[in-house]
């Protein structure tokens, strides 16, 4: 179970609603390449975050190579946001 | 179109160029210029607003267009010149054409491919959306829809490109000039963003306009200059990386926002990335000015603060078909523009 309000259940959420997402749940361990993200998902679910939490992000945050899981990612975008 | 040759290609097609001008390097690559050549040919000086330039004219080249409600009407023309060895622009309407997204859907006219070969009953195109292992290539199987589909296409017309000192002239300078005049209409965009949201089909029109126009009009000046303007072409670099970010975060915003969607709020969070996209342009304007010691423009001079939103509003009419005319209807246009 996600916390809906953890950055993991944010970035849950928005992949879920996300059109063409192939599955009907999606958890931490998720691989992004399975769930087809790509770098220009990667472009919009980073500008959400920044923009959510009036954050500003590194060019290299943005490369998807730098992360494997849903929850690589969510680990990510929690330390930017907190610090 | 190949990752080794084509110019700008890093992760796919749409590094650096957009899917026209992907496919206008394609034919001249076949005319035998180099990337350099290729370079000068497309590159064109910057216009934000978009009404400065006879469209589809560069300056050594030009691509005729013919424009029909109907694809039938240009078939037999349009086949004679792919089926003899001249490739053609095509810019098909997606609500006819096998596979798209739009099929069947709505009548969208936003993306070019070359078409290559015809056989009488297969068209074949190079498409930077086709799949990689197949080259980049489509061979579509020729039906009454897709012959419907195929209303607009255009011959690749050029010079050879121009001397080092040209460059100055007619692309650096006119680049200056119209980044000082449009940069007040590109912060007026800003302000209506802010204030109205931005709705789904506005999204797509401008996504066009900056991956279709002005980052392809900054990369290609780089290249052009890197060697005659090596500081320059850093700076239009950097704001040709501006752009790209920019449209890359607009194409994934469609994605959740669907095909009409009205719903500003999926397009909120890409107001930063437009904002500093207008940042680099606006720091490129400034080393275009010194570096070139043009003098410091006026901020007010223009008194058009609509210029930019109106480009966005006539691509939106285009793309979503409002105004396909007839061909005779489409270049009496052209030549009043």
């Amino acid at each position: 179970m996600t916390d809906a309000d953890s950055t993991l259940g944010q970035l849950v959420a928005l992949l879920l609603r996300r059109q063409g997402n192939p599955v009907d749940s999606i958890g931490p361990d998720d691989r992004l390449l399975d769930l087809a993200v790509d770098s220009i998902d990667m472009a919009y679910l980073m500008s959400h975050f920044e923009r959510q939490h009036d954050a500003d992000f590194a060019d290299e945050d943005f490369e998807l190579s730098r992360y494997v899981t849903v929850g690589d990612l969510a680990k990510a975008i929690d330390a930017r946001i907190n610090g | 179109m190949d990752p080794g040759l084509s110019l700008g290609w890093d992760d796919g097609p749409m590094d650096g160029l957009s899917c026209l001008l992907r496919c206008v390097e394609s034919a001249l690559r076949a005319e035998g210029l180099d990337n350099r050549e290729i370079a000068q040919a497309l590159a064109v000086p910057l216009d934000l607003r978009g009404d400065r330039r006879k469209s589809s004219w560069f300056r050594h080249g030009r691509l005729d267009w013919r424009n029909a409600v109907d694809g039938h009407e240009h078939w037999d023309e349009f086949t004679a010149l792919v089926a003899a060895g001249t490739p053609c622009v095509l810019m098909p309407d997606r609500y006819y054409w096998p596979g798209d997204e739009f099929e069947g859907v709505a009548h969208f006219l936003d993306h070019m491919v070359l078409a290559v070969a015809y056989d009488g009953e297969v068209l074949e195109v190079l498409d930077t959306d086709a799949p990689p292992a197949d080259g980049y290539r489509r061979r579509i199987p020729v039906t009454p829809d897709v012959v419907r589909g195929c209303c607009r296409f255009a011959t690749v017309h050029f010079t050879p490109p121009d001397d080092a000192a040209a460059l100055r002239t007619t692309l650096l300078e006119p680049t200056a000039v119209a980044l000082a005049e449009d940069l007040p209409a590109l912060r007026a965009v800003a302000r209506r963003w802010r204030r109205d949201g931005l709705t789904g089909p506005a999204a797509r029109a401008l996504h066009v306009v900056v991956l279709g126009a002005v980052q392809p009009s900054l990369f290609l000046t780089a290249l052009a200059v890197e060697q005659a303007y090596p500081a320059l072409a850093t700076e239009l670099l950097a704001a040709s990386r501006a752009a790209q970010k920019l449209g890359r975060t607009l194409i994934g915003a469609h994605r959740w926002a669907g095909a009409q969607a009205d719903d500003t709020s999926v397009y909120a969070p890409v107001l930063a990335v437009f904002e500093a996209c207008e940042a680099a342009l606006a720091r490129l304007g400034d080393e275009l000015h010194r570096q070139l010691d043009l003098p410091t423009p006026d901020p007010d001079a223009t008194g058009d603060d609509e210029g930019v939103w109106r480009r966005i509003v006539r691509n939106q009419a285009w793309c979503y078909a409002d105004r396909v005319a007839p061909a005779d209807q489409h270049r009496d246009e052209e030549r009043n523009r």
